[in-house]
């Protein structure tokens, strides 16, 4: 039986947006308690210890979204299978909003590459 | 000569309509003070918040002709400043949200193939706490004490210092009431729509303006809780000295900007995204074709319901972030554009595709393109942070909000009342008032608006009461009063259109637009229980795949066509896919809600009138009235399953594993839980934030209280869940150990009340913010292990009086739910209350 025909298959739906909604809050605490806390006087390599963490967060996100995406391609053609039009219909939204929430995830974080810190 | 076959099943219907409309009536006087039923409770919510719009337009109409001319003294300036206020608060909170939800609790059951909603009594509940909560707000207007903060009530001028009247508690408390409404309507939504639908009525094949419901139901339950927690810390500073919000005792003025707009964004599209479901259902009847890109649209929806929640903090652009942090904000806003477009062209793609039909509703619609579109135009210039430095707090932002509100909200409203209105009153109109209507609606909203871009360009701000001659600001100050009576003019006429329709309209069959969704598929005007029997739905336009339908659930062919001990029944089905899951038997005329709300209604009437000492005794009462309203529900002994129609055997609710009132909890839950990580916020937010930190002398906390506390709070939650296992499973020794179970779990909730009143007793609440967030911890967490107790009390109760089993499992499954969600966060809120404001610092 398709995901996408159970209750769990409305979960698939909203899921890349939960993590859209972690990244951002999450590189909206940690930016805050970074300089807060000092992080972008430290030095760690080529950068500050707050841009690496922010880079990190940004990059964690962006790579869930990334397999999030893949899975749902795949669970798509099983979807289509079924007789019933919704199975099909919620795997497409799925996969729309999954790569929608990639492409929203990087475009907000995109500032933590360049942008002044805590300016 | 009529066919026999016909007249049978005429005469079928009409036993059928008489018989149900026995059980299901609510007849005239005072039995309507009881009433219950989705239409009559639906009504009286549009209709209530249609009153609030003409009393908060006439407030409009003093601002626009004070500010008319130069040096003008119509108003004074606490006059100005009550007014302006009363005006925004009325028109977001108690005309705007309260309009959404009466338009989804009248349509949902006719759009889904229901004869109710999933708790009518819920609805009746909500309705009586928005008339109580919203009366109060306005009717302070009269006595000249209304609250005067600005709609958004920022904080440090509505604090007790600057604001000493009561004005600002007016606000707190009575919105707060309003907002237990709209969290009640909320689950009602979502559960309704999730479980009470026809069957065959699959999510893909759900109406468009379902899909836009449940995402702005989903947004409420996200988007209230923060400003609901914002308004308890604010009252409780303002009655108590807390100082949440007093940067001198340790507290943050942003942190009511914060609670304030994590909730006043989102209800940006809370109010829009409904108007726009509106346009998705109108705008495919006149261009006679079904929607382009259904799949699209719903995954747009979505994406607008999460986004919306990324942009709280470009109302905060002016308040000293960092750039960086602006910069996200600025870009989710920028992001935001993107699947409302996506929803403007799958409507422009309809109207291209499609044979488009210029009715009345369409003119509306048409106006909505220009206006909306311009304003959110002016939204992504004001998302672009140096420009909104530039035109922060001036007219550019009041003409902004105005065009997205008026253009996204009102106009699509105005569109839906004119298509749905033969819906309910069964007549069409017969005069052409409604164009002209429209014509003064568009032309004096542009004066008034378009114009005001200009005025805020120049430099003017918002919020005073009168400025100099000489600055530019005369003329376009007086053409857009000017437009704003033409405005009005246009308001006025709409009204005598509808009355016009209501008394001396055309009456119709069924049908007169030829949509395809069910809420044609009833004689009109509706009668309460909508469907005499239930359709089977196979297609997402019933009413074109069977034009015949209406007909055949007349005649009682579909499901449930049929009255049953006098019983009022409804399908619930399976989330995804539809399949009949239970019948749902539901309640009328119960004066349950109405005396709940009056419970309700002592402690914030308590709360404002400063008698501190009589609000506990409103929550007890209300606590009283919840137990008598649960109890109410119960069978006195298993039901069998019976027959739902179409051959198909189903479980009375009672008896069903997961009933709706448990989803209700679930979400109600969810609700709860974002409360409490606002509240979690906060306190992260002060402790590592707030100037006066740490405090001089930090909170003395009993480390051996805290440590009864988290025992007890874990061991009432662990204890709870492990009863309902034991009820699921049955059997003799495990009927014991979950009576036992239960009493375990209320005896901890007992010790977990003790031991929070031990902490609290090493606090000085009014002396430090360190002080006062630990205690709005301790407070979220006693008053759960309070209603938890409560929970665990009364599903024993149940088991022990025979009216709750193993089959008949609510109340245990409840108490276990909630004692599982009271200790989790009463775990994290010791753990915050104990380590956070040292560990942040």
């Amino acid at each position: 039986m398709s995901l996408f025909a159970r209750p769990q298959g409305l979960i698939g739906l909203v899921a890349g947006f939960l993590v859209w909604s972690s990244a951002f809050l999450v590189l909206y605490g940690v930016h805050a308690l970074g300089c807060a806390w000092g992080w972008e006087a430290r030095a760690l390599g080529p950068t500050s210890a707050l841009r690496l963490a922010l880079v990190v967060v940004w990059a964690l996100h962006v790579v869930v979204l990334a397999w999030l995406a893949l899975a749902t391609r795949r669970a798509l053609p099983a979807a289509r299978r079924v007789p019933e039009p919704t199975p099909a219909l919620l795997a497409r939204a799925t996969l729309v909003l999954t790569l929608a929430a990639l492409v929203a995830t990087l475009w907000t974080g995109l500032p933590v590459v360049a942008y002044p810190l805590c300016a | 000569m009529t066919d026999p076959i016909v007249a049978a099943r005429r005469a079928r219907a009409i036993r059928l309509h008489r018989a149900l409309a026995e059980v299901w009536d609510t007849p005239p006087g005072l039995p309507r003070l009881a009433a219950v039923n989705h239409t009559i409770v639906g009504r009286r919510f549009m209709l209530t918040a249609l009153v609030f719009f003409v009393a908060a337009g006439i407030l409009a109409m003093l601002v626009r002709t004070q500010l008319a001319l130069p040096g003008n003294d119509v108003l004074g300036p606490e006059a100005y400043a009550q007014v302006v206020t009363t005006h925004g608060t009325v028109m977001m909170f108690l005309f705007a949200i309260p309009f959404i939800e009466g338009m989804a609790l009248y349509l949902l059951p006719k759009l889904l193939g229901a004869r109710d909603l999933a708790f009518p009594r819920l609805s009746a509940f909500g309705y009586w706490c928005y008339l109580f909560g919203g009366t109060t707000v306005l009717g302070s207007i009269v006595f000249g004490a209304a609250p005067d903060g600005g709609w958004f009530m920022y904080t440090p001028l509505t604090t007790k210092p600057y604001s000493p009247g009561i004005g600002a508690d007016v606000w707190l408390l009575g919105i707060t009431f309003v907002e237990v409404s709209a969290i009640a309507a909320a689950v009602e939504i979502v559960v309704t729509i999730l479980k009470v639908r026809a069957p065959g009525m699959s999510l893909g094949r759900m109406p468009l303006m379902a899909w836009y419901l449940l995402v702005t139901a989903f947004m409420i339950l996200g988007g209230f809780p923060p400003l609901i927690l914002g308004s308890i810390l604010l009252e409780v500073e303002r009655a108590f000295g807390w100082p949440f919000f007093d940067p001198e005792r340790g507290g943050d003025p942003l942190l009511w900007q914060h609670l304030f707009w994590l909730f006043g964004h989102p209800e940006v599209y809370i109010i829009f995204i409904p108007a726009a479901g509106v346009i998705s259902t109108v705008l495919p009847v006149f261009a006679r074709r079904p929607i382009v890109g259904y799949s699209w649209v719903v995954a747009a929806v979505v994406a607008v319901g999460f986004l919306s929640f990324g942009l709280w903090v470009h109302h905060m652009f002016a308040t000293g972030l960092p750039r960086l942090s602006l910069a996200f904000f600025s870009a989710a806003s920028l992001l935001v554009t993107v699947p409302q477009a996506v929803q403007i062209f799958a409507w422009l793609a309809t109207l291209a595709k499609g044979r488009p039909v210029l009715t009345l509703p369409m003119l509306y619609i048409l106006g909505f393109f220009f206006v909306f579109v311009a304003g959110g135009l002016t939204g992504v210039m004001v998302a672009v942070v140096p420009f909104d430095e530039q035109v922060h707090d001036t007219h550019f932002v009041v003409a902004h909000l105005h065009y997205v509100l008026i253009g996204g909200f009102v106009l699509p409203a105005i569109a839906g009342l004119y298509y749905w209105l033969p819906q309910a009153s069964g007549r069409l109109p017969v005069f052409g008032v409604g164009k002209t209507a429209f014509w003064l609606i568009f032309a004096g909203f542009n004066l008034t608006f378009l114009v005001m871009h200009w005025t805020g360009l120049l430099g003017m701000p918002r919020r005073v009461f009168t400025y100099a001659p000489g600055l530019g600001w005369d003329v376009p100050n007086l053409v857009s009063s000017i437009g704003s009576f033409v405005l009005t003019a246009g308001f006025a006429l709409v009204a005598l259109d509808i009355f016009l329709q209501l008394r001396h309209g055309r009456s119709f069959r069924r049908d007169p637009w030829n949509a395809g969704t069910l809420e044609w598929a009833m004689p009109t005007p509706p009668a309460p229980y909508n469907f005499a029997s239930l359709p089977h739905v196979s297609h997402r336009d019933p009413l074109h795949a069977d034009p015949a339908l209406p007909q055949c659930l007349a005649a009682g062919e579909g499901y449930l066509g049929r009255v049953r001990e006098g019983r009022l029944e409804t399908l619930c089905v399976s989330m995804v896919e539809a399949e009949p899951e239970q019948i749902l038997v539901l309640p009328n005329r119960d004066y349950t809600p109405l005396w709940t709300a009056l419970a309700l209604a002592v402690f914030f009437g308590a709360m404002l009138a400063g008698l501190y000492w009589l609000a506990p005794a409103g929550l007890v009462l209300t606590l009283v009235f919840a137990w008598r309203w649960a109890a109410s529900d119960a069978a006195p002994a298993d039901p069998p399953p019976e027959d739902a129609g179409r051959g198909v055997r189903l479980p009375l609710h009672v008896a069903s594993a997961r009933p709706p009132a448990w989803w209700g909890l679930v979400f109600l839950l969810l609700a709860d839980a974002i409360l409490f990580a606002s509240l979690a916020f906060g306190t992260v937010f002060l402790a590592a934030f707030a100037a006066a930190w740490p405090a001089a002398s930090p909170p003395l906390l009993s480390e051996t209280a805290g440590i009864v506390a988290a025992v007890s709070v874990a061991v009432a939650g662990v204890a709870a869940p492990t009863a309902a296992l034991a009820n699921r499973r049955g059997g003799p020794l495990r009927t014991v150990a979950r009576d036992g179970l239960l009493a375990l779990s209320a005896a901890a909730s007992l010790a977990a009340l003790a031991a929070l009143a031990w902490i609290a007793t090493g606090l000085a609440p009014a002396a430090h913010a360190h002080d006062a967030v630990v205690g709005a911890l301790l407070a979220y967490g006693a008053l759960h292990v309070l209603i938890g107790l409560v929970a665990s009390l009364f599903a024993l109760a149940q088991l022990l009086r025979g009216y709750a089993s193993s089959v008949r499992r609510l109340p245990v499954e409840v108490a276990s739910l909630w004692q599982l969600y009271t200790g989790a966060t009463g775990l994290v809120a010791l753990a915050l209350a104990f380590l956070a404001p040292e560990a942040l610092r």
